[in-house]
């Protein structure tokens, strides 16, 4: 196995600060470029996610389906985001597994801060990364959020968590 | 602003609604009366609990019920409140229970509601009867095609009567499935508004704003559903009587004369099984004519909305709040569409969806909108020059038309000025 093509423990850190710092910021475009072409966006709901292909989820996205929900935002048109919302993301709790190949899983907590229109919400929860290191560069091959909330009512996330 | 007692026959005019009735919490209060708990509103899904001791919590308006199924297979819809001091008897979302027992004192209930078991009744005396304190039940409860309504008043029109023409839609839906039947398997999406349910309401019956609330997706792909919603389509509102009113798109898809433009647009083969199983049911020509047509957008008075590829239950919490529990639809015996369609609608509905969120923010900004108080009314003339009145008291006009709302309002009127 290729020695570089091993991420480190603060790469991977680092790696998800930017992606974090990327969605605050609306740089939609430039975060579906960190994802990879098998990538899938996953958020449940009900709990931990147990059969995405019976149950409902908020978000299952493949790529093309992340890809048309960024090309949604980026119209302008996108009503439930407009205003956009202002975000911050708070991660911590980083566990990184399986390091040592080109493959890592990331379990992190998260919590991010919304404000809309006179109303502030709080979305936390934890998350899944599976990132892969393809020529030298990190790719998201899965994200998946658990939040704390997922089987109460939730208000729109129209935004990117 | 209103000081008196409202009047609900000032406040409903043919075309004009007053703003307050969406922001006055007076009303909202005899909303809860005189429509949540007066009247038949729908409760949940006999595929929610399809085996005997099979239970689920639900609300009927604000109350929470739990709705079981018996030993025997009957379906009862029963308070949640234990008949001692209240408390709330079941906390679970779901699940399979003979009996229940309170956490509090340890009184027990079978799941048809009868009292089994009061610990140390010594203690309440010798004429005291178990048998007087069983839960309380909804007074009438009865089934059309799975979908299990419930109502407070022990006496009035039987189900059948209160959906009257809306029944045909809830067939149409149902005969999609080789088997005649739906199933709500997948799990619910509860997504929070800040908007009164009316509104809710309102917008699933408004064909005039998917090309303007939608218009980012339709710059994106090209559905079906937004060409058939045009002015020019020959798409229909109908307003079907007793509150319930649809959006018809189905003679548009029959003048494109193309399968499945309800869920995409496929070709056949994708969903070959399904269409063999359907021509097996129905004969090839039946069948052709329902994969045409595909599934109703029906609002049945006052919370159930059958979107076609999901349903959507309007869930009142307050005069500004509102819960919509969303969830896709399973036709029985049909597999490979159930697959496409849980893919399809995850991608449209709930919090995050690309359709569903926008509506919700009109919702909102309605909600927000209806803060300023002039001018009063809200406008709802629109066809009232080219809509056609039915005998039986429905009516039919242009998919962008407001003739359903004009129709929701009549009836509310109705129902709200009853003593």
């Amino acid at each position: 196995m290729d020695i570089g093509e091993e991420p480190d423990r603060l790469e991977v850190e680092e790696f998800l600060y930017r992606e974090a710092r990327l969605l605050d910021e609306h740089r939609y475009e430039e975060w579906e470029e960190l994802w990879a072409e098998d990538g899938l966006y996953w958020i449940p709901a009900n709990g931990e996610g147990d059969d995405p292909d019976q149950k409902i989820s908020y978000v299952y996205d493949n790529k093309n389906r992340l890809r048309t929900r960024v090309q949604q935002l980026l119209t302008g048109d996108r009503h439930s985001q407009l205003p956009q919302s202002r975000t911050q993301h708070l991660i911590s709790n980083l566990e990184v597994t399986e390091l040592g190949t080109a493959e890592v899983t990331v379990r992190s907590g998260f919590l991010v801060v919304e404000s809309r229109l006179g109303e502030m919400n709080l979305w936390p929860g934890k998350a899944i990364h599976r990132l892969r290191k393809t020529e030298g560069k990190l790719e998201i091959v899965m994200k998946k959020i658990v939040l704390v909330n997922n089987d109460q009512p939730i208000t729109s996330l129209a935004f990117l968590l | 602003m209103i000081t008196t007692k409202p009047s609900y026959e000032e406040l409903v005019r043919e075309d004009l609604v007053h703003g307050s009735l969406y922001t006055d919490p007076r009303v909202f209060e005899e909303e809860l009366e005189k429509i949540f708990y007066s009247g038949w509103v729908y409760i949940g899904h006999e595929s929610e609990i399809p085996e005997p001791g099979d239970y689920c919590t639900k609300r009927l308006g604000l109350q929470p019920v739990i709705v079981s199924r018996d030993k025997d297979g009957r379906v009862h819809v029963l308070f949640n409140r234990c008949a001692h001091v209240g408390n709330l008897l079941c906390h679970e979302e779901r699940g399979n229970s003979r009996a229940f027992r309170c956490p509090y004192h340890g009184w027990t209930y079978s799941n048809d509601g009868r009292a089994l078991g009061v610990p140390y009744p010594g203690g309440y005396g010798e004429s005291f009867d178990r048998d007087d304190y069983s839960l309380g039940a909804v007074p009438r409860v009865a089934s059309y095609r799975g979908f299990i309504f419930g109502s407070m008043s022990p006496e009035g029109p039987s189900l059948e009567e209160h959906l009257g023409k809306a029944a045909e839609t809830m067939d149409q839906l149902c005969d999609l499935s080789p088997i005649g039947e739906i199933e709500l398997t997948a799990g619910w999406l509860k997504h929070r508004t800040r908007s009164n349910w009316k509104i809710v309401y309102e917008n699933e019956v408004d064909g005039y704003h998917p090309k303007f609330v939608h218009q980012s997706l339709q710059k994106l792909a090209s559905v079906a559903i937004f060409d058939a919603s045009s002015e020019k389509a020959t798409s229909r509102v109908r307003y079907l009587g007793n509150g319930h009113g649809d959006v018809d798109w189905s003679p548009e898809y029959r003048k494109m004369d193309k399968k499945f433009l309800w869920i995409g647009g496929p070709p056949e083969s994708k969903l070959a099984g399904y269409v063999r199983a359907m021509e097996e049911r129905w004969g090839k020509e039946r069948a052709d004519e329902k994969l045409i047509d595909g599934p109703p957008h029906v609002l049945i008075f006052p919370n159930l909305f059958i979107a076609e590829l999901f349903i959507l239950v309007i869930q009142p919490v307050s005069v500004s709040e509102s819960i919509q529990y969303q969830t896709p639809i399973f036709w029985k015996g049909a597999p490979d569409l159930n697959r496409r369609n849980l893919r399809q609608t995850g991608g449209s509905i709930g919090p995050a969806g690309m359709i569903i969120a926008d509506d919700a923010a009109m919702y909102e900004r309605n909600q927000l909108g209806l803060q300023a108080g002039s001018p009063e009314w809200l406008v709802r003339k629109r066809g009232l020059h080219r809509e056609q009145q039915q005998p039986d008291g429905t009516a039919v006009s242009n998919v962008t038309d407001d003739t359903v709302h004009r129709g929701f309002w009549r009836n509310y009127r109705k129902l709200m000025s009853q003593d």
